[in-house]
């Protein structure tokens, strides 16, 4: 369900693993247009509110194998930074 | 049927004494962590609480606010609370809130219900820290009241059936929070209603993940099988909202006949779920999908319906609701058949009559089923307060033993909705403030009474402006529809973004939404205001707070970003 993408451009290949991850699942939640998925774009604008933050959270528990919640997201303003924390969590646990 | 109790706490008794430890309730704080307590483990437990309550000087009659994290101790919380002879009043506690916020929120309860004690667990003792001070009510912790009481020294509290129970704060669309109270003849009417219209009996397996806070919640998965003897299957709200895929599963693993939800749980689940999940996956034991608690969209069931039919979901399963915390459940689907759909003319509607029509403008209306037998529905003029033969659209008035005694300490609010009359009716009854109309003998609801806007006898629906002018452009979303005072019939206010759309000129685009809106709805004349997004009043399930809307822009409090027929304002 939730496999990690492979970079589709170059681009894309500037961005880290976890990022392409987090473009794809935010884009499966249709809250928002796809285009509006990016790194600069700020977390408070990808349509995560409290339900699809939860299921964000069960889906880096069920592929990362971290658990994380709602709180750990208010210290990242982009999607890019979230990406940049989340990555370092998991190279942490 | 069922039990000859008259209390709570006779029922969970006899199902104990019946049951032993054969049916309970099984808990999954997370899917690897599983807990079961019988029905006879939680009578023991409830007698020791009760007793312990009792020992500590609380006596019957009083309330006891619960403010514990979400757990299988809720059900402990309510059962021991009852055997002491006291009432339950639930506060919201599941989410990530600070101490001092939930401190803050806990204490006003607590002092609305003139709360004996407050109930905590030491998870909420650890989150509280230093505000448990600030709750201003004794506080109790329950894994200490296990530890001091003595189950073989319980005796049966002096109340009899008409002694409240429990009490839910609802703020309804006004945003004032009243306390609801419902008696322990009330709530096992209710499980009566539930096994009548839901065969939530003896042989019911429920699955479900609503709060334990909620009216839904508590009552339909913990009280109902614990007063009919069903087997429940429980696991948090939090672990829905990570896994909506896991209510599915739990409901296949656990060979489930009925669970109850909210439409967007149905829609989630369409949107998350893999074919390889549908394929594993076996929902045909399943007899209740109950959809209730907010409005049920047909394109919603009809997603579900077509996403899990190959994992053996029945049509006639899915059962569309109606219920509100002073009446809990009202009613639903009739047995066997596939809930049914009305296609009925838009101008008709407008002026109070469902006239079915096939025309592809025709607005499409979900019923919400019949009553349980011990209930009588009305559909009644507001005004007059005569009643309206089918077809007619009108207030929905509910007599039932189900039907709360009131709100505490609000004689007023009370007054302006219970305990009304039909001339050649001897019954009581509770005024719903919903609109809807009965059609071949089921309910069909149509909106809030006190947020239809009348213009030249016609009833125009709120929900139906706003979805119209969310539709005319990407850079529109949430809006609040509302009657205006004089010449002007009808305000707007839309959340805007601008950069949701390719190029808008924002002047362009209150003209013609309000253009639009006065052809479709021939309404005189219509006033558009953009707002900032967020800015439109919500409650804490999202729904529009229409009245506190018109009170922002009349205070001019809102920003208006661009607005048109304002013009005295």
């Amino acid at each position: 369900m939730s496999d990690i993408v492979a970079p589709e451009t170059a681009q894309d290949a500037a961005a880290s693993p976890m990022a392409l991850w987090l473009i794809d699942r935010i884009t499966f939640y249709d809250q928002v247009d796809a285009e509006e998925v990016t790194l600069d774009a700020p977390l408070a604008e990808l349509g995560l509110d409290s339900i699809y933050v939860m299921t964000l959270c069960g889906d880096v528990e069920d592929t990362y194998g971290v658990a994380i919640d709602p709180t750990f997201f208010a210290d990242f303003a982009t999607l890019g930074a979230l990406a940049d924390g989340l990555t370092a969590r998991v190279d942490e646990a | 049927m069922l039990t000859r109790s008259t209390t709570l706490f006779e029922a969970l008794q006899q199902t104990a004494a019946d049951y032993g430890d054969d049916r309970g309730i099984r808990y999954f704080a997370t899917l690897d962590i599983e807990e079961y307590r019988s029905f006879a483990a939680l009578d023991h437990r409830a007698r020791i609480i009760g007793q312990a309550l009792t020992g500590a000087g609380h006596s019957p009659g009083g309330r006891a606010v619960i403010a514990m994290t979400p757990g299988l101790l809720w059900a402990d919380a309510v059962y021991g609370i009852l055997y002491a002879g006291l009432s339950f009043v639930p506060t919201a506690n599941g989410g990530f809130d600070s101490g001092s916020a939930i401190a803050g929120r806990v204490a006003d309860i607590a002092r609305a219900s003139e709360a004996s004690f407050i109930l905590i667990d030491r998870k909420m003792r650890a989150n509280l820290g230093e505000e448990v001070h600030l709750l201003g009510a004794p506080v109790l912790v329950i894994e200490d009241l296990l530890t001091a009481g003595d189950a073989d020294a319980w005796v049966s509290p002096e109340v009899d059936g008409d002694a409240p129970a429990s009490m839910f704060f609802t703020s309804g669309s006004t945003g004032d929070p009243k306390g609801v109270v419902s008696t322990h003849r009330g709530l096992l009417a209710t499980a009566e209603a539930a096994e009548e219209l839901l065969q939530a009996d003896r042989d019911s397996t429920l699955v479900g993940w609503l709060p334990l806070h909620h009216a839904m919640g508590l009552i339909m998965q913990v009280l109902v099988p614990a007063i009919n003897g069903g087997q429940a299957v429980l696991t948090t709200t939090e672990q829905f909202q990570r896994r909506p895929m896991s209510w599915l599963q739990l409901i296949s693993d656990h060979r489930a006949t009925l669970s109850l939800a909210g439409n967007f749980a149905f829609a989630l689940c369409t949107q998350f779920a893999t074919d390889e999940q549908v394929a594993d996956l076996d929902l045909s034991n399943m007899k209740y999908f109950v959809s209730g608690s907010e409005p049920v969209r047909p394109e919603t069931v009809t997603a579900f319906i077509d996403r899990f039919t190959p994992s053996g979901l029945k049509a006639t399963a899915i059962a569309p609701a109606f219920g509100m915390t002073e009446a809990m459940f009202i009613s639903t689907k009739p047995a066997g058949v596939v809930y049914r759909a009305l296609g009925v003319d838009a101008a008709s509607l407008e002026h109070g009559v469902l006239v079915p029509s096939g025309a592809p403008d025709s607005v499409q209306l979900i019923s919400c089923g019949v009553a349980a037998s011990h209930t009588r529905l009305a559909i009644v003029d507001p005004d007059s307060r005569v009643e309206l033969p089918e077809s007619r659209v009108g207030e929905i008035w509910i007599s039932s033993p189900c039907v709360s005694p009131g709100y505490f300490g609000r004689p007023d609010a009370t007054a302006e909705t219970f305990g009304f009359a039909l001339s050649g009716d001897d019954r009581t009854y509770m005024r719903s403030g919903d609109l809807g109309a009965i059609v071949d003998g089921e309910l069909f609801v149509t909106g809030r009474l006190k947020d239809v806007i009348i213009v030249r006898g016609r009833n125009i629906y709120p929900q139906d402006v706003e979805a119209a002018a969310t539709a005319l452009s990407p850079a529109l979303g949430i809006g609040a529809a509302f009657e205006l005072d004089g010449a002007t019939t009808v305000g707007l206010l839309v959340e805007y973004d601008p950069a949701a759309a390719e190029s808008v000129d924002a002047e362009q685009l209150v003209a013609h939404v309000r253009h639009e809106l006065e052809e479709r709805f021939s309404l005189p004349s219509v006033a558009v205001g953009l707002v900032p997004t967020g800015s439109v009043p919500r409650t804490a399930t999202g729904k529009v707070r229409r009245k506190p809307a018109r009170a922002l822009l009349e205070s001019r409090t809102l920003t208006l970003l661009h607005s048109i027929g304002f013009d005295s304002r």
